[in-house]
Order: C-alpha cells, then sequence, then structure tokens
C-alpha cells in the first residue's frame, strides 16, 4: 500500500496505453480524484474522461471547485444522476448514461467523447468498479471491462478503474487483476 | 442462357467495396459495402435508420462521390432539420451538388402518379426509368430510399413488389451505384421486410432494433445478410451522436439469464 502522497509519483512511471486498479482507502477518495484529474494531467494536453457511477457528476465537480481545480480538460460520463433522478439540466461537460445497467452505452460515451475531443493523450477514469457491481453481474462486469480496456489501450489512453478498500471483494479483486496490467492499493496519509 | 465464358465472376475478396464512413460498420462489414449492393436498412422507428443512412451520404459526398437521397415519407427539409447535427456535415456539399435531394411526391407528380392508390405494372417502369434517369445524369454512387415500404404501400401485391424491387436494384447495379433501402417494420415483426419481398431479393440486409433489457431500451444493428463480403453477424449497441454513429459490441455476460432473456 502507498501512501496518498506518494500517488502523483507513482502514475509518472507509468506508460501510455496502461490499464490500473485502484484500490482506495475511502478517507483519500477525494485526493485521489483531484490527484487524478489534476496533478496527473498538469502540464500536458491531456483530458480526463471521467466515468462516474458512484456520486453524481455534479458532487464531483463542486469538489475540484472547492480546490479550485482547472476542470476545463475534465469531462464527465455520468451514470447515476439519472437513476436518482437528480438532472436538471445538462451542464457542459457532463454527459449522462440513463442507468449503470447500460454498460454498453458508457463504452459509447467515452467512445464519443474521445472522437468529440481529440487530445494528444486521454486518461478514462472508472469510479467505481464497486458500484457498477451492484447493478451488474460479475460475468457481465468482467466482459464490459475487458472489451473497454482493450479498446481504450488501443487508442494508447490511461485507463483506471477505481474500487473502494473497505468495500473489498475477491471476486473484483480477481476481475481487475486480470484485465489490468497494475493495482495499486492507496491510503489516507492521516 | 449466358455460357460461362460471358460471365465474369469477381472474388469476394477482389471486389470493390464502398466504404460506408461509419467506422464500426465497416469493420462489421470487413471493409465496407460491396459496390453495387441494394442493402435494406430495416427496423421499427427510432432505430436510426434515416440518421444511419444519411450519414453513409454525407460521407459519400465528403470523398467527392455524389449522393441521393429520395425521401419518400416526409419532406426531405423537415426530415434534414430532425436528423443530429453532425460536426462533420458541409452544407456546400448541398449547394456543390454532391449531396442531393429529392422528395418522391414531387417525382410521382411529374409522372402523373400523385393521386394514385395504386401503381399499375409501366407506371412502375415509369418510375424506375425516372429513378435511373436522375441517376445516370448526375453520376449518383450511393443512393438512400426512405422508405421503400412506402412505395411497396402503393404496389400492393407480391408480384409488384418483386418486380420493383429486381429493376430497382438491377438498374442502380448498372451504374455501380450502392443503395439503401429503409424498410420499416413493426417492433414484433418475425421478419426483416414489411412484405417479405424485398428481403429476399435485397443484397444485404442490416436489421436495426429497439432492445429492452430490465428496463432499459438499447439501439442495436445487427448484420444479417451481406452478399460478397465477410461479415461479422453479432449485435452491436449503437448510438446516434454529433460526431456519428458510435457502435460497440453487445455484452453476453456468459450467456447470464437477464431481465427474462438469455443474452
Amino acid at each position: 500500500m502507498i501512501d496518498i502522497d506518494e500517488l502523483p509519483e507513482k502514475l509518472k512511471s507509468l506508460d501510455s496505453g496502461s490499464a490500473v486498479a485502484l484500490k482506495v482507502d475511502v478517507e483519500a477518495y477525494f485526493d485521489v480524484i483531484t490527484t487524478l484529474t489534476d496533478d496527473f494531467t498538469k502540464d500536458k494536453e491531456m483530458q480526463v474522461i471521467y466515468t462516474t457511477s458512484t456520486i453524481s457528476s455534479s458532487t464531483i465537480i463542486q469538489v475540484l471547485d472547492a480546490f479550485e481545480i482547472d476542470k476545463s480538460k475534465v469531462q464527465f460520463v455520468d451514470a447515476v444522476s439519472y437513476m436518482t433522478m437528480g438532472v436538471e439540466e445538462h451542464p457542459d461537460g457532463v454527459t449522462y448514461v440513463e442507468s449503470p445497467t447500460m454498460l454498453e452505452n458508457i463504452s459509447l460515451k467515452i467512445e464519443y467523447l474521445l472522437k468529440k475531443y481529440p487530445t494528444e493523450e486521454n486518461t478514462v477514469v472508472i469510479d467505481s468498479i464497486d458500484s457498477l457491481a451492484i447493478h451488474n453481474h460479475n460475468r457481465i462486469l468482467s466482459e464490459f471491462l475487458h472489451i473497454l480496456i482493450s479498446n481504450l489501450r488501443s487508442h494508447e489512453c490511461y485507463t483506471f478503474i477505481m474500487s473502494v478498500s473497505e468495500q473489498d471483494s475477491e471476486e473484483i479483486d480477481n476481475m481487475l487483476a486480470m484485465v489490468c496490467d497494475d493495482f495499486i492499493e492507496i491510503g489516507s496519509s492521516e | 442462357m449466358r455460357t460461362k465464358d460471358e460471365i465474369t465472376i469477381i472474388p469476394d475478396e477482389k471486389r470493390e467495396k464502398c466504404v460506408t464512413g461509419i467506422e464500426g460498420l465497416d469493420t462489421i462489414l470487413n471493409g465496407g459495402i460491396p459496390r453495387g449492393n441494394s442493402v435494406l436498412i430495416t427496423g421499427s422507428c427510432g432505430t436510426g435508420k434515416t440518421t444511419l443512412s444519411l450519414e453513409f451520404l454525407v460521407h459519400g459526398a465528403r470523398k467527392d462521390e455524389n449522393c441521393l437521397f429520395i425521401s419518400v415519407t416526409e419532406a426531405s427539409e423537415k426530415m434534414l432539420n430532425n436528423v443530429v447535427p453532425y460536426d462533420f456535415f458541409d452544407s456546400s456539399l448541398i449547394e456543390e451538388g454532391k449531396l442531393n435531394f429529392v422528395d418522391a411526391p414531387d417525382i410521382y407528380k411529374e409522372l402523373g402518379l400523385i393521386d394514385k392508390s395504386e401503381f399499375s405494372f409501366e407506371e412502375i417502369n415509369g418510375l424506375i426509368d425516372k429513378i435511373n434517369d436522375i441517376v445516370e445524369k448526375n453520376d449518383i454512387k450511393r443512393l438512400v430510399v426512405d422508405s421503400v415500404t412506402s412505395i411497396c404501400f402503393q404496389l400492393k401485391t407480391e408480384e409488384k413488389i418483386r418486380d420493383f424491387m429486381l429493376n430497382l436494384m438491377k438498374t442502380l447495379s448498372s451504374h455501380d451505384c450502392t443503395s439503401l433501402l429503409v424498410s420499416e417494420i413493426s417492433p414484433e415483426a418475425s421478419r426483416y421486410s414489411q412484405y417479405g419481398v424485398e428481403e429476399a431479393i435485397a443484397d444485404g440486409i442490416i436489421m436495426m432494433g429497439n432492445l429492452e433489457r430490465q428496463g432499459d431500451l438499447l439501439r442495436t444493428l445487427q448484420v444479417v445478410k451481406m452478399r460478397g463480403t465477410d461479415h461479422s453477424r453479432a449485435k452491436y449497441v449503437l448510438d446516434l451522436t454529433s460526431v456519428g454513429v458510435l457502435l460497440v459490441p453487445m455484452l453476453k455476460g456468459g450467456g447470464e439469464e437477464r431481465g427474462g432473456e438469455r443474452l
């Protein structure tokens, strides 16, 4: 396990096209989000496609605003707000998927954003595999990850699949081990 | 009967392909639709038939091919306003005559068919001749008829539909014109076309559908048949976006039962 403060340095050593499982202590959850959307992409021509099925994009946007993080390079694929009837308007930078069970549509929205906003480098974050597992059987989830990561590798995207340590499951760990190149466990600095 | 010396057989792998420009579809079709094929784009309402067909033409026009959309069910102007506004669409394609629109009622009017509830064989031939003239005169290489079902509605008999479809496809093929013939079917239809005749004659069938899975409605696409090329027969999920039609393989979940349906 590494400390959250060590994460930026660890990410720097990754090759493009890497798929990385990030097992995150719940205390470090928001720090990981800011690291991925800010520290990792800073000084690069890099777009972040942040797919959320855990908490709404509007909540994450509030967090980024609180940390004064530049959101211009962040695009959200929000697969949770429609399900919770939380979509009142369609803000810029947010693309909605009606339900976290529509895994193909999550892939399609990521593909759309890659084509719509072509940049030199891209990072795709899946937040989180645990919340997707609530709504989908593990076998279909494995298939989804396999196809998605293969496709993102062909685009040379960095892919980060988040899971929360407190929701540990052997089956999820095995699934991630099968499709990811690296497995990083992150604890809180406190 | 033609002798074997009079027949030129071109192997599938050597047939020229009409690259649709729809990335996922070209992959499914192993490079595109064999040039000169007539393909039935079939499905119920809201499945994306018109949008996909129009995108096929826009990509053709961008590649300097003359393209024609024959709109039967609604005025082409209204149809254009309702389809997804593509990022790659350039109105100069219309101004330069690369992308052309004709409303079928205008053709009917010219041929004196506007008030006819049923077309005779002669009138069908007149219609084919008119389409042939337009294709020949404008060197049309891609054509969409939206929808062929609406034309067939005025032909009434299976015999006339067969005659119309065969002659239309023969005419288009003779000009190396690749065509998408939009076919409307009801969601619960057990076949690929309204009258059954169209699907038997067409060189290819692309089936578009709405799949309900656990209360989610997914748009799907499946190439059922395509003469002259190897192709995938798997089902794909599609999205209609401003960057064009996007496709991903439909997940099967190892054959798990979901929502009462075996995937």
